[in-house]
Formats: structure tokens, sequence, C-alpha cells
């Protein structure tokens, strides 16, 4: 019976794990997430301030230096840009699926879903072959002219927007297909029996309760876009390197920890905001079993 | 009824679906080309460059390690993220569960090039630079939340039930977990391994910052392989790479029809 006598053991701690058995379970997750994630985070974060000195200087040159104001206006545009042509083809998309049935709707998923499972790397490497100056688009137009002047796709710009919209909209049209169904299909009904126009209804009934998950959904591919690697460095120019690779740069071949750290501890409290709005829009409850 | 604007948005879906399948399909009939180049289309049809993949040492080396890795980096994210997601699912206090699944869940939404580097000290420290393990190990950080979500989602009411029948009737916390909760859980902890060496698969970053010259990863070589060379062997690899993908997400989606069904 001594495990109901109050002895040394008794402190406040092992009252906790008492109560909720559970967390003897989470030690060594706890132990892992707190040595190989939290703690090097906060270091970089300490890193940013004080490597190779003290103080904010790393934060003053990211903003003033034009070569890393440059940097972070190409990330902010590519993300921008990727979130908004993710949204703009994406819903509809979802749309499409959401009104389909049976067979054609199997048909249409599977189309995403295939797409989806091909990983990013193949993904980014296929439009070299469609885009590239010997890809098939510039292949086709010089078939069609002699003298005809490969367009440049790719290597600035518009190859990273490409590509980055074909990697994340599958994502994208999963998440907003998501929101859709969680929608009561009976009130956009509702509003036609009452002599709504289709377009009418969509606009002022379905458009606007599937807002939530829209917002959700575009914060959510923005914070991705942000980290995005490997887009940027197979389509993009030199014009166009984003601030993960610049934190490469700076970490691995330059030795510039401290400025690096900076730029991590920059796109990291963005991120953190992102995450935290997808949170607080979509809540954590659809994380666990429905019953 | 709806009729008219189902073909607006179904003949908008056949473009989507073009813009989506097409660069894939068109990427992978370039690598059976017998020419020395990228260019479409292919000149002659020859298994040449996926020859290519097996006999060259670099490319045969970096498809060892992405395995070696992925599989490693499964197992460890695997055993951790079982005991995080059953532990989560225990705790009777909202806040508290919330605030720890959030924990668990972070790595999802940091990127990735920012975790990479800020392990990057302690991995050189404990000489995890450079090798499979540091690889897999910061792998399966970046995996964990995937296997978490995945259990979480098969852990139901009941079964919390006929773990504290099993209790009544005189099992021990441990064998409840072995013999009740575990083989509930299988279908989630099948498909978060999944998720996890897909993970370790599609991620370029991890072997970028902490894999060195010796734990090259496919994705790596690839990556490399077009700045130095680009023959179509990065091809051949990309449909390959595509190929694994396809299989193991047929697999997670067949066990996720069993977890619901």
């Amino acid at each position: 019976m001594s495990e109901f006598s109050p002895t040394k053991a008794d402190s406040k701690a092992f009252r906790a794990l008492r109560l909720e058995p559970g967390l003897i379970w989470l030690m060594p997750g706890l132990v892992i997430i707190a040595l190989l994630f939290v703690v090097p985070i906060v270091l970089i974060v300490w890193a940013s301030v004080t490597d190779p000195v003290p103080g904010l200087g790393h934060y003053a040159q990211t903003f003033g230096d034009p070569l890393y104001r440059k940097v972070l206006i190409n990330t902010i545009v590519s993300a921008i840009g990727a979130t908004i042509g993710c949204l703009a083809i994406g819903y509809p998309t979802a749309y499409a699926i959401y009104r389909a049935s049976g067979r054609l709707r199997m048909v249409m998923l599977g189309i995403v879903l295939f797409s989806y499972a091909v990983g990013t790397v193949p993904r980014t490497f296929s439009w070299i072959v469609v885009l590239g100056d010997h890809g098939i688009i510039n292949s086709l137009g010089h078939f069609l002219s002699s003298d005809f002047q490969p367009v440049p796709f790719l290597y600035n710009q518009f190859g990273v927007l490409v590509g980055m919209i074909h990697v994340l909209l599958p994502f994208m049209t999963l998440l907003l297909l998501g929101s859709m169904a969680r929608v009561n299909p009976n009130l956009e009904a509702a509003a036609r029996t009452l002599g709504a126009s289709r377009t009418k209804a969509f606009l002022t009934i379905f458009l606007p309760l599937t807002r939530p998950g829209v917002l959700a959904g575009a914060m959510l591919i923005f914070v991705y876009s942000l980290g995005f690697y490997i887009v940027p460095a197979v389509l993009g120019g030199a014009a166009n390197t984003t601030i993960v690779m610049e934190i490469r740069d700076l970490a691995l071949r330059l030795g510039r920890w401290g400025l690096a750290s900076a730029l991590s501890a920059l796109i990291m409290a963005v991120s953190i905001i992102g995450a935290a709005a997808y949170v607080r829009v979509t809540g954590l409850s659809n994380v666990y079993a429905r019953e | 009824m709806a009729r008219g604007r189902h073909i607006w948005t179904n003949g908008f879906f056949v473009w989507v679906a073009i813009f989506l399948v097409l660069p894939i399909l068109i990427s992978a009939s370039v690598s059976i080309t017998t020419d020395e180049f990228i260019a479409f289309p292919p000149k002659g049809v020859s298994l040449r460059w996926y020859g290519e993949l097996i006999t060259n040492p670099s490319w045969r080396h970096s498809i060892g390690n992405t395995l070696a890795v992925g599989s490693l980096c499964a197992v460890l994210s695997t055993i951790i993220g079982t005991m995080v997601a059953y532990g989560v699912s225990h705790i009777e206090n909202r806040l508290l569960r919330d605030g720890l699944l959030i924990l668990f869940l972070a790595p999802l939404a940091m990127p990735q090039m920012s975790i990479g580097m800020a392990m990057y000290p302690l991995f050189a420290k404990l000489g995890l630079i450079g090798t499979r393990w540091g690889v897999s190990i910061a792998q399966g950080v970046l995996a964990l939340p995937f296997v978490v979500l995945s259990i979480i989602a098969t852990i139901r009411q009941r079964d919390r039930a006929l773990e504290r029948a099993a209790r009544t009737l005189g099992a021990s916390p441990m064998k409840a977990f072995w013999f009740v909760a575990l083989p509930l859980m299988l279908p989630g902890v099948a498909a978060g391994a999944i998720l996890a060496f897909m993970t370790s698969f599609d991620d370029v970053i991890m072997p970028i910052f902490l894999g060195g010259f010796d734990a090259n990863t496919l994705p790596k070589v690839m990556l490399e392989a077009l700045y130095e060379k680009s023959d179509p062997s990065v091809m051949a690899a990309s449909t390959g790479f595509s190929v694994v993908g396809i299989v193991m997400f047929l697999a997670l989606s067949v066990l996720v029809r069993r977890r619901n069904a």
C-alpha cells in the first residue's frame, strides 16, 4: 500500500505521472524532440544574435543589404505566386471532384493521387524535359519553323512558379476537397429551390462556407513554399536564389553561421505564424479518430 | 439538372490532369532513349540508361544508401511515433494533450533546411555527419509527425474500452499494450512506417546538410548529376524513383482502406 502513503518519491512529477499514465510512453519521444529539435532551434536563434559578435547585426544586414533583401523578396514572391496559382487552379479542380460521383470521381481522385505519389524530385525534373531549351515545347517550335528561337522558360521566375504549382497542386486540391466535403449539400439545393440561380447559389452559399478551408489551405501552401529547396534549385536561375538556398550556401560553403542562423530564425518565425493560423482555423479535432 | 456546370468544371479538370500527369510521362519516355542527351522525342528504345544506374558505382552506391537510410528512418520514427501516439491518446487533460500533439507535429511546420542546419553542430560533435545513421535520425525527426498522425487517426474510443477491460481482467499495462492496443493500432503503424520511408525517400535536404560524401542518397546524386553531366541516366533514375513512390502509395492506400473498413 506504499502507493498511497506520502513518500519522498511522491513529488509533483510522480503525481502527474500517476494522473496521466500516458506521459511515461511519451518520454522517449520527448527526449528526442527536445534534443534533436527544440534545443538545436533555440541554439540557432541564440547564434543569430551572438555569432561571431553579440548584437542584431545579422538582422540589420538581412534587411539592409540589397543582396539579402533581393533573396527575401524572391522567396516571398515565389511563395505568394505559388499560393495564388494553387488556389486559382486547385479550387475549380477540387470542385469538379466534389461534384463528380461514382467511377468518374474515382478516376479524378486517382489522377490527383498519382501525381502526388510521384515524389517531389521526379516531378521537378520532368519540367526540364518539357520546358528546357531542348525540351518538347521548344523542339516543337523548332520543328514548325527552322528560324525559331528557343523560348527561355526555365532558370527564371516562370520556371520556379510552374514547378512549385505542379508539386503543390495535388496537396492543395486534397486540402480544398476536404473543406468542401464538410459543407452541407442541402444548403445549396435549398437556395436553388428558393429561386437563386446556380451561379448565385454557388457564390453566396458554397463559396463563403468553404472560406475557412481556403484560408487554412492557402496558409499551409504559403508556409511550404517558403521552405522549398529542390524546385528553385533545379528550375530557377542564379537570380532566383531563395532564402533556404542562401542558408545552405552561407552555412556550408561560406561558413557564416551567424548570418545563416538569422535567415533561419526569420523563416522559422514566419512558418510558426502560418502554422499557428492554420491550427487556429481548422483546429486539432480532425486529427483524432472519429467515433 | 446541374449538367451545364459539370461540363465547365470537368473540362477544366481535363486540363489540370494533363498538366499534372503529362510531364511525368514525357520525362519517363525520355529515359529509354539510346541517345546521349536528354531530348524529346527519344531516339530508339533501350534500357541502356537503366543499366547505367546499376553499373555506375556512384548511382549504385546512392541507391543502396537511399534504401538503407529510408528503412532505418522508418524503423526509428515508427518505434518512437507509436509510443508517442499511444501516450498522447491516453492523456485525459485536453489542453495537455493538444499541447503535446502540437509539439510532436511541430517539425512538419518548420522549414527542413532550418531543422537540418540546427542539427548540424550536434551531429558534428557526435561524429554523425556523413553517416547513414546521421541522415536517418534527422529524417526520422521529419517523419515523426506523419507517423504520429497516422497512428492517432486509428485509435478509437472503443479501443480504450477494450484495453480497460483487459486491465480489469488482470493484464499488466505492458500486456494490455502489447496484446490489445498494439494489434488494434497496427494498420496505422504500418501506414506510418510507409509514410516515414516516403518522407526519407523524397528528402534531399538532410543528405545535403548532414550527408557529406559518404551518405549520398539518390535525390542528392540526381541533383548533382543534373549540374555535372545531365545525360538520360538522370531521367532513368527519376523514373525508377517515381515507380517506387507509386508502389509505396498503393500499399498505403490498401492499408488505409482496410483501416476504414
